[in-house]
Formats: structure tokens, sequence, C-alpha cells
């Protein structure tokens, strides 16, 4: 017989609240996407080559046998692998080969559209995470972790090394962005209204287009009330 | 990929018998759209970094469109389970090898609209944790309890994806929740003075 699940027998846990979000966790469209692109080119190519090798060895009869059909195959298949791969580097889009190979590259140099907004939140889950022993909040948040997920803005992105410096200084600008929310997300914490009322002033002023705008204007509303003073003591 | 394919081994869910049922096959499309995020939390959770999350779900799905045909209809589930738990652990292997750290980062994930922002931090700081919780566990713990707690697969499925017995699914299920609930209550412990401060 197979014992309970965690969320069917303690409900209201917390563990049963943490499995209940990984539960939620779900594939980002551009997931599906690459995938899809990685599987429908080779199933295209082989189509493809299958068809016009048949085709091609009938047309033509050399040697009337199999070895003619899989030889002409081959042919077309390397030739379709290769106008296909040339396809998708003309229109941006990655190759199942070149998915694999350009990961690497198109993490470090991505554009700021695939710097995913990384979460802020002065909660107990951060504290809880530290209290354990792991590496802290800044540790995880600073450096600019970027999602490979190649589309047409890397390939480009790839292909014109002049809009690398920029990709950089903007990955530069959002680590710098996160270390100074972050600091003011701690402040917050040690309830040190004014340095974190300082540090969003700071934040306002240094970045006129923030990415993180909603979690300082988070900060900012719990910081807010620690600054009121206090009521008269009885 | 056909080196992946062999290098996986054998793997159950596929057979003979199940050429006859090619004609019933459903469309790899169909397939990737009803089981990827199934495969990218799986893969998450049994250790994957983000960063490699769309890498390794492609080769998921690269071992599933060789072997398209010879899996039994009705299987594909529990034989994307099998791929994505060897390719995890494979995975894991390589990056201890290179000593590399996993980033936990799952907030470019998708959310329903109608979260509030709050609600959205809320979930990725307790998926975040999960993970962390997760990596405690020791690998052979953690896939059971990823499979059976995470995707609610039943023992006998995860028995046949792992390729081990029932009995040992039941003992390592049974250890890993005893971790898992100490590692929880631990967290608890730590957290509690410092927020009543």
């Amino acid at each position: 017989m197979s014992p309970r699940r965690v969320v069917e027998e303690h409900p209201h846990s917390l563990e049963a609240q943490l499995l209940r979000a990984g539960q939620a966790v779900k594939a980002p469209d551009a997931t599906f996407s690459v995938t899809m692109s990685a599987l429908g080119l080779g199933a295209t190519a082989t189509a493809a080559a299958s068809v016009s090798g048949t085709a091609y060895a009938k047309a033509w009869g050399w040697f009337g046998g199999a070895a003619a059909k899989w030889t002409a195959i081959a042919i077309f298949a390397a030739s379709g692998t290769w106008v296909a791969a040339r396809l998708c580097g003309w229109l941006g889009a990655p190759s199942a080969a070149s998915i694999h190979g350009t990961a690497a590259q198109s993490a470090a140099h991505a554009t700021p559209a695939h710097v995913p907004e990384q979460p802020q939140r002065a909660s107990v889950a951060v504290t809880k995470i530290e209290s354990l022993g792991a590496p802290s909040a800044v540790a995880t948040l600073a450096p600019p972790k970027v999602s490979v997920r190649p589309n047409t803005k890397a390939a480009s992105s790839l292909s014109q090394p002049k809009s690398l410096p920029s990709a950089a200084k903007s990955d530069e600008s959002l680590g710098a962005e996160v270390a100074l929310i972050d600091a003011a997300r701690r402040a917050v914490d040690e309830k040190q209204s004014s340095r974190a009322l300082a540090l969003l002033q700071q934040h306002d002023r240094q970045f006129t287009k923030p990415r993180l705008a909603q979690e300082a204007a988070l900060l900012r509303a719990r910081a807010l009330p620690l600054k009121q003073p206090a009521g008269p003591q009885e | 990929m056909h080196a992946l394919a062999e290098s996986l081994g054998p793997l159950p869910f596929t057979g003979v018998e199940a050429h006859c049922e090619a004609s019933r096959a459903r469309p790899l499309q169909e397939l990737v759209r009803e089981y990827l995020s199934h495969v990218y939390r799986l893969l998450r959770h049994l250790g994957v970094p983000a960063g490699d999350l769309d890498d390794a779900c492609q080769q998921v799905f690269l071992v599933l469109s060789r072997k398209h045909a010879t899996i039994n209809p009705g299987s594909e589930r529990a034989f994307l389970s099998s791929v994505s738990a060897r390719i995890a652990s494979r995975w894991r292997r390589t990056h201890r090898r290179r000593n590399e750290s996993g980033n936990n980062d799952l907030s470019n994930q998708p959310c329903a609209q109608e979260t509030s922002p709050e609600q959205r931090l809320e979930l990725a700081e307790a998926q975040r944790l999960l993970l962390q919780l997760l990596d405690s566990l020791p690998d052979t713990l953690r896939e059971v309890f990823v499979l059976f707690e995470v995707e609610e697969l039943t023992m006998r499925d995860i028995s046949e994806i792992l390729a081990i017995p029932q009995g040992t699914v039941a003992s390592r299920l049974r250890v890993a929740r005893s971790q898992f609930h100490q590692a929880v209550a631990q967290l608890n412990s730590t957290t509690a003075p410092g927020r009543s401060r």
C-alpha cells in the first residue's frame, strides 16, 4: 500500500507549502520554442532527405538497388542539414547543433531581455536559508545569472560583436542594482529605516530606468512605517 | 544524440511489441506540449542548474524523438521521467567534477496572471527554499522523494523508473521524508528566535 503524500497528510504544514510551490513550477514558453525547434529541425531534415533520396534514386535508377537510395539519402540529409543550419543563421533562430554550442555564449552575452527579474524579498525564507548555512542572498542574487534561452535577440547579439559591450555593461548595472536593493532589504530587516530609505533614494538617483522598481517600492513601503515615531508611552 | 541514447542504456517502457502500436503513437509535438513542464520541473528538482535546464530538456526530448515509435502508448510520462532522472544524474556528476554550484533561481518561470507580485515573490522564495532543502538530501533519496512527493507518481511507477524494487523505494522514501522533515524543523527552530526579536 502506498503511503499518503505530505501535501495530503499535513496540508497546512510548511513542508506541504514548499512541496506545493515545487509543483507549481512550469516550463517557460521559450523552453518550449527552443525544444520544438531542436526537434523540428532534425525531423524536417530527415523526412525531406528520405523523400528526395528515394525520388532521386528512382528517377536515375543508379545501380537499381537500396544502396543507391541510401547513398542519395545520406547526400540529401547532409545538404539539407547544412541548408537548414544556414537558414537558422540567417533568420536568427537557434539550430539544434548551435543551441548546445552557444548556450554558454548566449548566457554570457545575453541582452537585458534575457535577464530574469531577481526575486527580492525581505522574507522569513531568506533568513531561514541563511541560517541553514547556505550562501547568503547577496551571493545568490548578486551575480546576474541569465537564463539560457536562445532566441532571435540572443542570436543577433552573438552575430553582432558591437552589441556585446552594451550587454555586458547592462549586466554590470543589474548586478549593482541587485546589490543596492539587497543592502536596503537587509537594512529593513535590521529595522534601520533611515539607512534603508537612504539606500532606496540612492537607487532612485542612480538608476533612471530601474529594473527592480517593484522591489524598491515594496521595500520603501516596509521601511516607511518603521520610521514613524512610536506612540506615547503608557 | 545516438550516443546519448545508447549511453543511457536500455530504457524501460519500450519494447518490440510497442512497434505494433506505432500507428497509435501520439505526435511528438503533442507530447512535448503536454510533458515539457513535467520534465522541466523534474530536472530542476533533481539538481540540474537553472541555466542548463533548456539544454537538459532538449536532451530528454531528443531521446524521446528517437525512441518515439517504440514507447508503449500511455507510458510516455514514465519514460520521460526515467530519461530525465538519468540525464539529471549525469548532470550532477558532471557538475561535481567541475566543482560548480547550481543556481536556484526559478524566477523566470511563468506565473498565473492573476497572482500579485507579492504572491509571485513568495512562490519564488518557497521554490528556492525547496531546492535548497532538496540539495541537502543524498541523490538516491532525492530522486525517490521528488518523484513521489512533487511529481506524485506511484511507488510502482517509481520502482520501474529507477529500476529498483518497490521495497527499496518505500525504505528510501521513508528515510528521505525523515531527513526532509528534520531539515524543515531545523529551519523553523533556527529562525523562530530570530523572528521573535
